[in-house]
């Protein structure tokens, strides 16, 4: 097992994004995204999101839980506590691939503490990230979607958010 | 690698834990009732995951050229081939020893792309992958793009048009 959301993530990215999505789980929906956990092992799991393109959310956060953002794909940017986000380079919206035919920043982590607020803000090409999370032991586990404070991100995310 | 066929492609995939190595110049491709990613390309061979709204279905349809398997994932998806439904919503209750649902991992039969399917979501929405092997003179996109059928919505029909220009 992991002793924190950074064991876990390097785990996970080390062993090649392994995918075991728990059964009772289902596809989470907002406005613009959908996500699904795709691993879930004790009180860590994986939830990977595909964003809608041309979008930003409100800022938000999602109290008590620990999570890293990993960029897979697409034209995504951020802030996190109002601050852009330093290590965001401009180049996630540049015509630039690895020799595997990856966007360059593949792999690229992100980490949040419980405490920060955050955007998601989207180019033409949405975007895939999973993020890693920790869920302490009085949060019954779902998706980041739900456990959401902070101005929904349409009407519709507006009938899932359900915070403890 | 080098796969002489879809079903060797799509074993492949399976047996080495669904790797992601999404290919940059894709974009999420939408629908109102799915969003995918290309997770994997090499060569003529990709999988695309497909994530779908609950309580939503698609119009009969067909992907001519391309070679399809589908993998159950998540949710609880069922399918018709040819107006032949089939309900798998039993199956996505109980999970089985892994946590995942009892199908999670299932292979279609490859299907063809001169007959007809279409998918339902239930309360649940649902998650699949798409195992395909594309004709070497066809630019790679997403089965969404090369769909033959009414389209799901008219944001579909539209994408269609733009990215077969």
């Amino acid at each position: 097992m992991w002793a924190n959301i950074d064991e876990f993530t390097s785990w996970y990215k080390n062993n090649g994004y392994p995918m075991r999505p728990p059964c009772e789980d289902p596809i989470y929906v907002t406005d613009h995204s959908l996500s699904a956990i795709t691993f879930r092992e004790g009180r860590y799991q994986v939830e990977l999101y595909f964003l809608g393109t041309n979008w930003e959310t409100p800022n938000h956060a999602h109290p008590g839980i620990e999570y890293r953002i990993i960029y897979l794909n697409g034209t995504v940017t951020g802030t996190k506590n109002k601050q852009k986000m330093m290590d965001i380079p401009d180049y996630f919206y540049a015509d630039m691939k690895n020799p595997d035919g990856t966007n360059i920043g593949f792999g690229t982590i992100w980490d949040f503490s419980e405490s920060d607020d955050h955007t998601v803000k989207t180019g033409p090409r949405g975007g895939l990230i999973a993020i890693t999370q920790y869920w302490p032991e009085h949060l019954k586990m779902s998706s980041q979607s739900v456990h959401y404070v902070g101005e929904p991100i349409g009407p519709e995310h507006a009938t899932y958010i359900k915070t403890d | 690698m080098n796969w002489d066929t879809l079903e060797e492609f799509a074993e492949w995939y399976k047996k080495e834990g669904f790797p992601i190595r999404p290919p940059f110049e894709d974009p999420v491709y939408i629908t109102d009732i799915s969003y995918s990613y290309v997770l994997y390309r090499e060569g003529q061979y990709q999988a695309e995951l497909y994530l779908v709204r609950p309580n939503t279905s698609s119009p009969d349809h067909s992907h001519p050229g391309i070679e399809n398997i589908v993998m159950v994932w998540g949710g609880d998806v069922s399918t018709s081939q040819n107006g032949k439904f089939t309900d798998l919503s039993e199956y996505y209750k109980e999970p089985n020893s892994s946590g995942t649902n009892k199908l999670f991992g299932m292979q279609s039969e490859k299907l063809s792309d001169t007959g007809f399917h279409a998918l339902f979501a239930g309360n649940k929405g649902g998650a699949f992958l798409s195992l395909e092997k594309w004709p070497g003179d066809k630019k790679m996109t997403s089965v969404t793009i090369e769909w033959n059928g009414d389209a799901v919505d008219p944001g579909h029909a539209e994408l269609i048009k733009n990215e077969r220009q």
